[in-house]
């Protein structure tokens, strides 16, 4: 069953469209990894996919739901930014987390959450006092929570600011993800290696902008 | 359930962060102090004089400091991201903003309600026009929360929001401002203030029904 098509997408930044017609679809289990220069647009397909930004034409379908509506296929998208409160806890942001999104979880599940991704001791320091790499660790635990057993993945350079042995931790986790039959999108500059039976690639092409408006910013 | 779950869970963190903050609220509080108490110097210290302006700088001193929490609304969230887990809930983001607004609400509307009567006495106002201040305070916080979370929804990481968040919100605030004013006023030439209660509470409805919609509608266009 295809569980992601995205057919004929273009996403538009300030009225200029981001890349060209974008389609391809996704079965379960699959890895996608979205690769293209910077500015070419993977930030924002991948914010398309969680349904946080919408698409100037075409159609992106989670089981054959569209992208907005979060009822339908649940979806976890970590960015760039970990989306964590530097003044609360590991603990208050996950509880937060999976609270806005209909669940309510216990401390030994925030804590189980934590250690699959090797940051269970801090569980209790304020974020604002945890090293990026550390942030981006708590941040990750985010995929586990309970709520998001079936979740697909969306990751926006997930790998950035961990050490080399958390990327592989990392990619072993989302290794098994795919075992399980879920889908991952990816976006990442480094090569990590990640073993994958079903592995799609999409290279987005940054679209040039046109001279006359160029011009006209020059102008302005 | 799951709709209480997220409604609790977002109330719930406000609490918090107010409580490990407490310049988020003390601030206010501090700023309302300054503006109030620097006004008798200027005017002089004729106690008939300070109990007619006393009024309306009381209450306009509580709404300008509950306006300095409105980048709590969405600003904070939107910088470091967490805004994101409001957008992709599969709950009603205005149930959601409510439950926000009800916290913040909560937390400035009681500690500056509470400084009413104290700050009123350097005006000279008797203790029944301080309680009745007190309890309009109580009522214009919230409104001022609910139409600023329109006009932070749609200036959400837009530069120079907070003085554009000013210039919408204030405009909007006046009913609540005459309403509540006038309610002391009576109470000061020893009338009954119920109509003007009766329509600042009316006003208090008009915004609890319309705002949280407004402005869940204004943060997925402008987060767009």
């Amino acid at each position: 069953m295809t569980e992601l098509s995205v057919s004929a997408v273009t996403i538009e930044r300030g009225e200029r469209p981001l890349f060209a017609p974008l389609t391809f679809s996704a079965d379960a289990g699959a890895l996608v990894r979205v690769t293209g220069e910077n500015g070419a647009g993977k930030t924002t397909l991948l914010r398309a996919l969680a349904g946080l930004t919408s698409v100037a034409s075409g159609s992106i379908q989670w089981l054959n739901a569209p992208s907005a509506h979060y009822n339908g296929a649940k979806r976890v998208f970590i960015g760039h930014s970990n989306a964590m409160n530097e003044s609360l806890s590991p603990y208050e942001n996950l509880v937060f987390d999976s609270g806005v999104a209909g669940n309510s979880v216990t401390r030994v599940e925030v804590r189980a959450a934590l250690a699959r991704t090797g940051v269970a001791a801090l569980i209790d320091r304020r974020v604002g006092s945890l090293s990026q790499g550390q942030k981006k660790r708590v941040a990750l635990a985010r995929l586990f929570l309970p709520g998001n057993e079936t979740a697909a993945w969306l990751l926006d350079e997930p790998f950035v600011a961990l050490d080399v042995a958390t990327q592989a931790l990392l990619a072993s986790h989302i290794e098994a993800a795919l075992a399980e039959g879920r889908i991952v999108v990816l976006t990442s500059h480094q090569r990590v290696d990640i073993r994958a039976a079903n592995a799609i690639e999409v290279t987005l092409s940054a679209i040039k902008a046109p001279e006359r408006l160029v011009a006209n910013e020059a102008q302005a | 359930m799951s709709l209480r779950i997220a409604a609790q869970a977002v109330f719930r963190r406000e609490i918090t962060l107010f409580a490990r903050r407490k310049s988020d609220w003390a601030n206010p509080l501090m700023f309302f102090l300054i503006v109030t108490s620097i006004f008798p110097f200027a005017v002089g210290s004729e106690s008939e004089r300070l109990r007619l302006i006393g009024i309306g700088v009381l209450f306009v001193g509580a709404l300008l400091a509950a306006m300095l929490a409105l980048p709590r609304l969405f600003d904070e969230d939107a910088k470091d991201g967490s805004l994101e887990h409001l957008l992709t809930s599969p709950e009603p983001l205005a149930v959601l903003i409510l439950a926000r607004v009800a916290a913040i609400s909560l937390a400035l509307a009681l500690p500056l309600a509470l400084a009413t009567p104290a700050f009123a006495l350097f005006y000279a106002l008797p203790s029944e026009v301080a309680g009745i201040l007190a309890l309009t305070v109580v009522l214009a916080v919230p409104t001022l929360i609910l139409i600023g979370a329109i006009a932070s929804a749609l200036l959400v990481a837009a530069r120079g929001g907070a003085i554009l968040t000013a210039v919408l919100v204030l405009p909007l605030t006046i009913p609540t401002l005459i309403f509540g004013a006038g309610a002391a006023l009576k109470v000061l030439s020893g009338e009954s203030p119920a109509a003007e209660l009766a329509l600042q509470v009316a006003y208090f409805l008009f915004a609890l029904a319309l705002c949280p919609l407004a402005a869940a509608a204004a943060l997925r266009i402008s987060t767009d």
